[in-house]
């Protein structure tokens, strides 16, 4: 199965996660927890990089039992086969609803900030194309790709910190003026954003080393994000007063919008473009977790190179039939509780059960 | 998609067996001198520029033979008359020593040698028959290639002999590690080729799948290296090259002590690089010359060409056609100015110049040196100016596309310059159609491309994906030479280390 041949190093590991987790999210993120957590959203994203940490834990803990297996592997071996082909099932499902919220997401922002009389369907169709093209291949070359469009957070944060030119620290006083229950709901809102590091349970045995380089990878990337978020929400908390935040559903566009310079103007275009790459690689990442599922569900441990191109036409017929706007708001809202199913629960549940009845990978048996 | 596959695959890392190759039965020489004349005559058709002749050695019957068009008249009188008529009374083996004749008793090979330009002499009762060689040659002189001139350092190039070339890069590299493996390519051309590695540098697995491409291929005309290159390279549709073309032997040079292979072949005067990076075509032997910072200027200026060579059409299309907002208040009005008369679609105007600019360029390839410049004067001068006089053209587009231009020619690869002027067309295409988001969609495809693309085995946009912070010294900028202190790790050289400290590093020490 892990073949060395198809393996990614620890390094590959932080950019993958990093990229998956980075996406859609973004944009909204800061209106999202503003409306519950107010002045205090920013500790509301922390504190959900730390909540999320701990499901990595999780993870890791579970994923450590089994090195040399992905998540759709064992599942068969800790709930049987019917009940793990079941949950094997959910997932794959889960990873293709997600993969069809991000194009959504997508596709409706984009739709509203620039392309607005080109159909949707094409922009869909564009981006599902570009998916596919990658995530036929190994998960080796996937892994170079986002490590070569990495320089694009980067230049999200660059562009983000020209805002500091115009700021107002007072907004964001008194610290804690929320409450503790107003933040740590807030936190529920920003959990959403920080999806991705599930990739943790596919990709365990495809990393080269030990696991506790690969729990330090999937640390690293947490973190990196935690501090993106934390440092978007910030600055936008304190650009835009409080009422002026009630206004906006966006204002991160809002803030890079009204900077101008000699050369360039509407920066919201340039930030809208880096965005679009951020969230491909983020569906990307998602596609990959999907396909391999599917093709686990077809057939044991194998490749997900074939169910590639099946799932991307799945995702791509829920999207162009699926675009009513009130049904993808409750789209969202059910995806965000689904969340804490798939990035904790299961896996808990799987982990107390493998602990339990002493369940692990017997060695050798796999090769 | 069985079908799709079958046309965008071309890996010819599976090797396929060989195809039997009718072997022809050894002929032996017989005993008189007319038997094996006829024979041979017969077995080159009656060919004109065949011909024979008698010689009087004394005690024997002896006639040679010989292709006058492969044969140096000179080189006859001197190696095959002359020693006849200086030993009169000596023996026969003296007359063949001084001769250097070497012996066959198989006609089949004979043949093959007789069409190379070597002269065969028969002589009555012998089972052998002496081969000597007579073959005339016609190099030119080892002047510095047109395409890849250099403004400091050796302006010595490759001819189309293969010895001469070989002569040029040993001369550099006298070292025992250097090997030379020799190939005959082509079932009917026979054509030689070789390949060049030091044995202490290259990674075998390479050499391997090098040695087994180039076995695998069973043509019939092999007659050029570029030829070779489409049968061994990895992708034939990608539009990037996947080998590195060069006339030049100290970038030859350069690349072989990075543990690469060399491709020569007989009547070409290119060699071809591989495996090589996406960077590499970005490297001239020029940046070595000049000291590392004005080097690293050079190598950063040509990599912005690839970008703005690539995005500035497009770039311009989808400002001008959808987010004109992003152009500042000042300049709004000079372009608007300029583009608001013009009847067409931006996408138009620029298909139309660059069309213009491309139909320009061949034409004065085509014409000889003094007709050409009229062509470029015309071109670029008359042309231009109408157009926008006419108003078909804006004066912001001549600006775009000519700066494009330019920068497509700044590439120190002719391949790679190619390459670089076709790809901007679908971006251009994707810009007018989507705006930023077709740029941005383009330019990822393309990298995704970069990523999957690989030249015998080694990622092609190696340092950068997968990411090598290492090998960066000598990639986007050019660090001086005591600071690399590896080699370039993408042909998985067999030795990484390539110095311990010296230069500033040892004087520092001190």
């Amino acid at each position: 199965m892990s073949n060395t041949e198809y393996q990614i190093t620890p390094g590959q590991l932080v950019f993958l996660i990093t990229q998956t987790q980075i996406g859609v999210g973004l944009l909204g993120l800061t209106s999202k927890v503003h409306n519950v957590a107010k002045g205090d959203a920013w500790i509301s994203v922390l504190l959900a990089g730390m909540l999320a940490h701990l499901f990595i834990f999780v993870m890791w803990c579970l994923s450590r039992r089994f090195p040399s297996f992905t998540l759709y592997d064992y599942l068969p071996v800790l709930l049987g086969k019917y009940i793990g082909k079941f949950i094997q099932f959910v997932y794959t499902a889960y990873f293709i609803l997600v993969a069809s919220y991000i194009i959504l997401q997508f596709s409706s922002t984009f739709h509203d900030w620039v392309l607005s009389n080109t159909p949707r369907w094409i922009i869909m169709g564009i981006i599902s194309g570009v998916c596919l093209y990658l995530i036929r291949e190994s998960l080796r070359t996937i892994a170079r790709f986002f490590v070569l469009v990495f320089f694009c957070n980067i230049a999200v944060i660059i562009i983000t910190a020209y805002a500091y030119l115009h700021v107002n620290f007072l907004y964001i006083l008194p610290v804690g003026q929320a409450g503790i229950w107003k933040i740590t709901e807030g936190a529920h809102y920003a959990m959403n954003a920080f999806a991705g590091y599930e990739l943790l349970l596919i990709t365990f045995p495809l990393v080269e080393g030990g696991s506790a380089g690969k729990l330090k990878a999937a640390t690293l990337a947490n973190l990196f994000t935690a501090v993106l978020y934390t440092f978007a929400v910030f600055t936008s908390l304190i650009v835009f007063s409080p009422p002026e935040m009630e206004l906006l559903p966006q204002p991160l566009l809002y803030m890079v919008k009204a900077l101008t310079f000699s050369v360039f103007e509407r920066l919201d275009l340039y930030f809208l473009s880096l965005w679009a790459v951020v969230t491909t690689t983020s569906l990307m990442g998602y596609m990959f977790m999907a396909s391999k599922g599917l093709a686990n569900l077809f057939r044991a441990q194998s490749n997900h190179q074939n169910a590639a191109p099946y799932t991307v036409a799945l995702v791509f017929i829920i999207v162009v039939f699926f675009q009513n706007p009130l049904l993808i708001d409750v789209f969202g809202k059910i995806l965000s509780i689904a969340n804490y199913v798939f990035l904790f629960g299961i896996p808990f549940v799987l982990f107390m059960i493998s602990i339990l009845f002493k369940v692990t990978e017997v060695r050798g048996s796999t090769e | 998609m069985g079908l799709l596959t079958n046309m965008f695959t071309n890996n010819r890392r599976k090797s396929r067996p060989m195809l039997k190759k009718s072997v022809l039965t050894p002929q032996p020489v017989f005993p008189s001198v007319q038997e094996n004349i006829q024979f041979m005559q017969e077995a080159l058709f009656h060919t004109d520029d065949l011909l024979r002749q008698t010689v009087s050695i004394p005690g024997h019957t002896s006639e040679f033979l010989f292709m006058y068009t492969m044969c140096d008249q000179s080189k006859i009188r001197e190696e095959i008359l002359k020693p006849i008529l200086d030993n009169r009374d000596g023996d026969l083996e003296g007359i063949l020593i001084s001769m250097r004749a070497n012996r066959y008793d198989d006609l089949e090979k004979v043949i093959d040698l007789l069409v190379k330009g070597y002269a065969v002499l028969f002589i009555e009762g012998m089972e052998e028959c002496f081969v000597i060689e007579v073959k005339s040659s016609h190099v030119r002189s080892v002047t510095e290639p047109n395409n890849e001139k250099t403004v400091e350092g050796s302006h010595e190039g490759f001819v189309e002999s293969i010895i001469i070339n070989l002569q040029l890069v040993r001369k550099h590299i006298e070292n025992r590690n250097l090997v030379v493996k020799r190939y005959k390519l082509g079932n009917e051309t026979k054509s030689e080729a070789v390949i060049v590695y030091l044995q202490n540098l290259a990674n075998p697995k390479l050499i391997n799948e090098v040695d087994c491409r180039i076995q695998n291929i069973d043509a019939d005309n092999i007659s050029s290296a570029e030829i070779i290159e489409e049968y061994i390279e990895d992708k034939s549709f990608s539009p990037f090259p996947q080998l590195l073309h060069t006339e030049r032997p100290d970038r030859v040079i350069g690349n072989l002590l990075e543990g690469r292979v060399v491709l020569l072949a007989e009547g070409s005067s290119t060699a071809l690089i591989m495996p090589v990076t996406f960077f590499a075509f970005y490297q001239s032997p020029d940046d070595y010359s000049f000291r590392s910072l004005q080097g690293s200027f050079l190598r950063f200026i040509r990599l912005f060409s690839f970008v703005i060579s690539i995005g500035l059409p497009a770039y311009y299309i989808a400002v001008v056609s959808f987010h004109y907002e992003v152009i500042p208040q000042d300049l709004l009005l000079p372009i608007k100015r300029s583009v608001e008369h013009i009847p067409y679609p931006p996408i138009l105007e620029a298909l139309f110049l660059e069309l213009t600019i491309e139909l320009l360029r061949e034409a004065g390839i085509r014409l000889p040196g003094p007709v050409g410049q009229t062509i470029g004067i015309v071109g670029g001068l008359v042309i231009g100016d109408a157009v926008v006089k006419a108003g078909m053209v804006s004066n912001a587009m001549i600006i775009v596309v000519a700066l494009t231009a330019i920068a497509s020619f700044v590439v120190p690869s002719h391949e790679m310059s190619a390459s670089v002027r076709m790809l901007r067309f679908p971006v251009m295409v994707a810009a007018s159609l989507f705006g930023f988001f077709g740029i941005v969609y383009s330019v990822i495809i393309i990298l995704i491309h970069l990523c999957i693309l690989e030249s015998f085995g080694t990622p092609y946009f190696a340092p950068v994906a997968p990411l090598r912070l290492k090998d960066w010294k000598d990639t986007i900028i050019r660090f001086p030479q005591w600071m690399m202190k590896q080699r370039s790790n993408d042909p998985a050289p067999q030795k990484l280390d390539l110095q311990r400290s010296s230069g500033e590093e040892r004087q520092g020490n001190e």
